[in-house]
């Protein structure tokens, strides 16, 4: 039965003419997002990849200097773009993309995209991942809009229960039928995007991460698919219940992802970097816990050195003093900027984890969180980055100034020179993407949600096969 | 005094006449009732005197007024009752009387308002109800006070009786009545045969556009009014 | 009789208080009013505390470094003949070292109007730190601490307030006026009663019109005073012409809802036209520009972002390399042609590595004022594309309005460039003469002082089109009504 009506309802959209308009209109935009992402991510590689190499260059052909000089002209790590970027670009566009590694300091990602956009970007970033996201749903509501009162206003719905189909299966068709349909949309497009993109990029495709946004976005359909269908069911006439879901998607889609944003940038408020380096400069100087003076820590190295070595000066340390010394301000620093920057990041997640919690009254913000984790845009992925590039840092900085330590003397700082292989020994950031399942644990809010989405429609579903809606 | 005037009145749609030359003239204080089978044009009569659609050619006027040249004016004298009375369901009946006086520039107490629902049979304790709790004779009965509200000697009414209940038709006619003694003209579209005998004053049968009889009811029986009907269409 | 009668009766009228009784009969209606108000209030919240945000920032920035600067000072009147007293005096009279030591803030001050649009404030540095060396060495590694996730879902602020959603409350309000009536069939009697389809929409429309209005108006005084009162700012004209594009924005929505009315007699087509045409210039149409822009104006940052790498080399060991750089310094800057450094002197390395900085930097300028002119011509076609972009022109105009555009923090740049220059022109004649700095010249020191500029010839074309635009629909609108009986 269920199948008869669903054969049915695509006769009739196959004769609507007004469905041949969106078809037309939704293939002709994706194909443009589509095309607009691979165009800009491949080209951002390629520019990437040379900013690299260049800086690659100039790092290889520095003449032979002071290693800790050396570090001095530091390095660049610049972010290249997944394969699925081209599906979901994410927070990328809100992101640095490059950053400056020097010794002493941890720069800022600086250039993200948005500072050089106008601020029309602001109203969205055409992609596949919006397409899904934000037009698709819109597209369900037009065609779900009078899917069960329209039936009650054309006087089909009585002659229907009269030759014996119960009230559920037809919502059940209903929703079934347009299920299908975006459905299959969905998964030629998102076939189409992968390909097309592993086309241009030529970099690996995660599988895994795929079909996991294949059955998330499918998970999002059926949702809309089945709330435009009983919010039919549910409003008598056609009219009002356009209106309602059309509210509806502007509620989910616009209105609460900004006030969700909003919500937790008040109730878990991001440090300015001004009272950030202030925080950071004060441990350095007065220590993590405020009584540790960079002075007296300094003595107290230079103390426990020479007992140790049973000398009486640092000029008598079997290793040059002041490479050691810098190896550990650098050390300690760094675990300045590990305190502050988890701290900064709690705060960060603690926004993220606030967000997440409005997935429950809206499902397009779970989505767009597993969508963009599982297309490696996510905020996690994001932090993710930014740590590797500092550890990555420090290794080449401490790398440098071991050699300082070990194969410098003391006081030789004006003319010791690092041998020629040294430079090519450090290599380039090498950022590992994470596979899709490093993602998941802190998606779980998400999944709750959109697990919750599903049965309380399924519920609502139920309900309304039990008691008699209206005449 | 002739108040309502059709001159070669004609209104065609693609081509196709839904009124076909009608010659009309309808003196003040006189219940004139239209009948005729769907589509023979009594609906367009009445739309095209109350300036909701233009003629084709030929002319209505009201008070000797052409509508199409001078619908504000026209549309002053007229009340009109349509067939379907829905008004606002979320407004009680005192409350829809006063917004549609409202629009007609009329700002009347709350005592006269419920005067006016009184005298078109509406009960007072149903006058403070909300209108969704109305039946369609209960809602006719408001139009009618809103009809009466705007104090125009000419009513013209679309299919007034059609679902309405014996008790509620019976009420309909004693209030026409009513209204023709105090001088109004009524012009109304019927199916309602044994109504229009009843209560109208002149009788007029359409077919396919035009105008096919005229009668007064003094002349003619319900049932020879039928015979007339019938062997018309 | 005395029935009504020619020329003596009561004209037919449906007033703003027949509207305001009808509006207020319907609850929802009251209910919707008050939710966007509280969302306005709401927006104004958030302009209000991210404003705040940024002036208890610049405070405590600028706070730090006058006292760092206050204390360098002291080295003038310290105490030479100890080791504390001169190292104090050599930090901030030799060139040698105050170098390093002199740490001069620059910052963007919001202005008042920045309450109402926070723009693309989230994304730009607002104060920076300026020092002796390369200007775009320093700055282009100072940045804001990024909220990706706060940015990527927008501000909640009045601008999108204004755009967003009350677009939609007039959608909500006014989407059936004339089809709910033909609907429900009262259409006939309420125009039989002498109300023409023009006097039932404009004097509904009018009545949203100045529901929404004094909404605004009573948003717009609150911030106001907010401003005056907190950050003690008096009304600027950007507030004001804020003011008036908002009334043209909505003005231009009222027109647009007012057709679709005129268009569409059923209240589904309607929901749907009002619905998708909200889609359309909300979201569709302001991405589909921004991807053309991007497009039509590529933008490549690498070699700015390379600009923060530090110059090193063997070339600075050369002592001819270092005497042709100073040479070049000299005739580029002929206040320094009377330069005494020479290979002996003690600043000679310094003097050598500031004078290639400072070349370098003006070598930099033209392709930094490249990149920056291109992304200001991205904005540029957004703010004038108003013909078929209202939506996002009007953003873009706000956030330059309030000094939050890319334009702005341009100005800032540029502005502490001049104030870096200016730094300058006291610490290198030192420098290159061999002088010591001295009180005076330090009396001579700039203080950064923000100017926003505000081409306001630039809002004309947007905004009349916009007029124009909304003209024409009424005029589309009226043509449409005489169809409708």
């Amino acid at each position: 039965m269920i199948a008869k009506i669903i054969s049915h309802e695509w006769l009739q959209w196959r004769r609507d003419s007004r469905l041949k308009w969106l078809t037309i209109f939704l293939v002709t935009i994706s194909a443009f997002a589509l095309w607009n992402q691979i165009n800009f991510q491949s080209g951002l590689l390629k520019t990437r990849v040379k900013a690299q190499q260049d800086s690659r260059q100039e790092w290889l052909s520095q003449e032979l200097k002071h290693p800790h000089m050396a570090a001095h002209f530091g390095n660049y790590a610049y972010k290249k773009p997944t394969l699925l970027h081209c599906f979901d670009p994410g927070l990328t566009i809100y992101t640095g993309t490059s950053v400056y590694m020097e010794p002493h300091r941890q720069n800022d990602f600086l250039f993200s995209q948005s500072q050089e956009s106008d601020t029309g970007i602001r109203f969205g970033w055409l992609s596949p991942a919006m397409i899904c996201q934000l037009i698709l749903p819109l597209l369900i509501i037009l065609l779900c809009f009078n899917s069960i009162n329209g039936e009650y206003e054309k006087g089909t719905m009585a002659l229907l229960i009269a030759q014996g189909v119960n009230f559920r299966s037809i919502i059940m068709a209903k929703t079934i039928s347009v299920f299908l349909l975006f459905q299959g949309f969905i998964t030629i497009y998102l076939l189409v995007t992968a390909y097309s993109s592993s086309l241009y990029l030529g970099t690996v495709l995660d599988f895994s991460a795929l079909l996991y946004i294949w059955i998330v976005y499918s998970i999002y359909c059926f949702i809309w698919s089945l709330l435009g269908v009983l919010i039919s069911s549910y409003i008598k006439n056609s009219g009002s219940s356009i209106a309602v879901l059309l509210l509806v998607w502007i509620f989910t889609h616009i209105i609460v992802p900004r006030a969700s944003a909003n919500i937790a940038e008040n109730m878990r408020p991001l440090i300015t970097n001004q009272a950030f380096k202030q925080l950071l400069s004060a441990s350095i100087e007065k220590g993590i816990d405020g009584h540790d003076p960079k002075n007296e820590r300094a003595k107290k190295i230079e103390e426990a050195l020479l007992v140790k070595y049973k000398v009486d000066s640092v000029q008598q340390l079997p290793f040059n003093f002041e490479g050691f010394i810098m190896q550990q301000s650098e050390a300690y620093s760094s675990k300045v900027y590990d305190h502050h920057f988890s701290e900064l990041f709690i705060s960060l997640k603690a926004q993220k984890k606030i967000q997440s919690l409005f997935g429950f009254i809206s499902p397009y913000i779970s989505l767009r969180n597993i969508s963009m984790a599982a297309a490696n845009a996510s905020l996690e992925t994001e932090i993710d980055f930014q740590q590797q590039a500092e550890n990555y840092r420090r290794s080449f900085v401490q790398n440098m100034n071991n050699d300082m330590k070990e194969n410098s003397a003391y006081g030789s700082f004006a003319t010791y020179r690092v041998s020629k292989d040294k430079y090519a020994s450090i290599g380039d950031l090498q950022v590992q993407n994470r596979a899709m399942k490093w993602s998941l644990p802190s998606l779980i809010v998400e999944h709750i949600s959109l697990l919750f989405w599903l049965v309380f429609l399924m519920s609502l579903l139920l309900i309304s096969h039990r008691r008699k809606i209206y005449k | 005094m002739t108040v309502l005037k059709a001159i070669q009145l004609t209104k065609e749609y693609n081509g196709v006449a839904a009124l076909n030359n009608l010659n009309l003239e309808i003196n003040a204080g006189e219940i004139f009732c239209l009948l005729g089978q769907n589509g023979a044009g009594k609906t367009t009569t009445i739309n095209l005197f109350l300036g909701f659609i233009a003629a084709s050619s030929g002319t209505a006027t009201i008070h000797n007024i052409d509508v199409s040249a001078n619908n504000a004016a026209t549309k002053k004298l007229v009340a009109y009752i349509p067939e379907v009375v829905q008004l606002y369901g979320n407004l009680t009946g005192i409350e829809n009387l006063d917004f549609f006086s409202r629009l007609a520039g009329f700002k009347y107490s709350d005592k006269e308002l419920a005067a006016f629902l009184t005298r078109s049979g509406l009960q007072s304790n149903a006058q403070p109800k909300r209108l969704s709790t109305y039946s369609k004779g209960m809602r006719q009965k408001v139009a009618i006070a809103i009809a009466l509200a705007k104090n125009a000697a000419i009513i013209l009414m679309d299919e007034p009786t059609s679902g309405l209940d014996p008790v509620a038709v019976a009420d309909f006619t004693k209030i026409c009545k009513a209204l023709s003694a105090e001088g109004r003209t009524i012009f109304m579209a019927t199916h309602d045969i044994f109504n229009a005998v009843n209560v109208g004053t002149h009788i007029g049968i359409m077919k396919q556009g035009s105008l096919v009889h005229q009668v007064t009811t003094n002349s003619i029986t319900a049932n020879e009014l039928q015979q007339l009907y019938l062997e018309t269409i | 009789m005395n029935f009504q009668q020619v020329n003596n009766n009561p004209i037919p009228a449906i007033s703003l208080s027949t509207q305001y009784w009808l509006f207020i009969k319907r609850r929802t209606n009251l209910l919707l009013l008050i939710i966007f108000f509280i969302a306005g209030l709401y927006g104004l919240y958030q302009g209000f505390a991210f404003k705040s945000k940024q002036v208890a920032a610049i405070d405590g920035f600028q706070n730090e470094k006058i006292s760092k600067y206050n204390n360098l000072l002291k080295g003038f009147d310290a105490d030479t003949t100890s080791k504390l007293g001169k190292e104090a005096f050599v930090a901030v009279s030799s060139p040698l070292k105050s170098n390093w030591n002199i740490v001069l803030p620059s910052y963007k001050m919001p202005v008042s109007t920045a309450i109402f649009a926070i723009g693309q404030a989230d994304v730009f540095p607002y104060y920076y730190t300026v020092k002796v060396e390369s200007f775009f060495m320093q700055i282009f590694k100072q940045g804001e601490i990024a909220n990706p996730l706060r940015s990527l879902s927008g501000h909640f602020d009045i601008a999108f307030w204004v755009i967003y959603l009350l677009p939609l409350l007039i959608i909500l309000l006014c989407f059936n006026t004339l089809s709910a009536e033909l609907g429900n069939g009262n259409w006939r009697l309420i125009n039989s009663q002498g109300i023409t389809v023009k006097k039932w929409l404009s004097s509904k429309f009018l009545f949203v019109g100045y529901c929404i209005e004094i909404m605004i108006l009573i948003v717009f005084i609150t911030a106001l005073l907010l401003n005056y009162v907190c950050f003690n700012q008096s009304p600027s004209l950007n507030d004001f012409l804020f003011l008036l594009g908002v009334n043209i924005y909505l003005f231009f929505w009222l027109c647009l809802i007012y057709m679709v009315n005129t268009l569409a007699k059923n209240t589904g087509v309607n929901a749907m036209y009002c619905g998708i045409g909200w889609v359309v210039i909300c979201i569709l149409v302001p991405v589909l520009i921004s991807m053309a822009i991007e497009k039509s104006i590529p933008i490549n940052n690498t070699s700015i972002s390379r600009m923060s790498r530090r110059p090193q080399g063997a070339q600075f060991e050369d002592s001819s390399f270092g005497t042709k750089i100073i040479r070049d310094l000299a005739i580029a800057y002929p206040m320094l042609k009377n330069t005494t450094i020479g290979t002996n002197s003690a600043s000679f390395k310094l003097a050598v590595y500031l004078a290639y900085h400072k070349l370098l930097d003006d070598a930099n300028t033209a392709e930094v004022k490249n990149y920056f002119t291109k992304i200001e011509a991205r904005q540029q076609i957004t703010n004038h594309s108003s013909i078929i972009n209202s939506a996002a022109s009007m953003d873009g105009i706000f956030a330059s309005l309030a000094n939050n555009d890319a334009q702005a923090n341009h100005d800032f740049f540029w502005q502490t460039k001049t104030f870096h220059s200016r730094l300058n022109t006291i610490y290198y004649p030192a420098l290159f003469l061999e002088k010591q700095l001295s009180k005076s010249d330090y009396k001579k020191m700039p203080i950064f002082k923000y100017q926003a500029n505000q081409n306001h010839k630039t809002l004309v074309f947007p905004y009349t089109i916009l007029i124009l635009i909304s003209c024409l629909l009424l005029f589309i609108s009226n043509k449409q009504m005489s169809k409708i009986s």
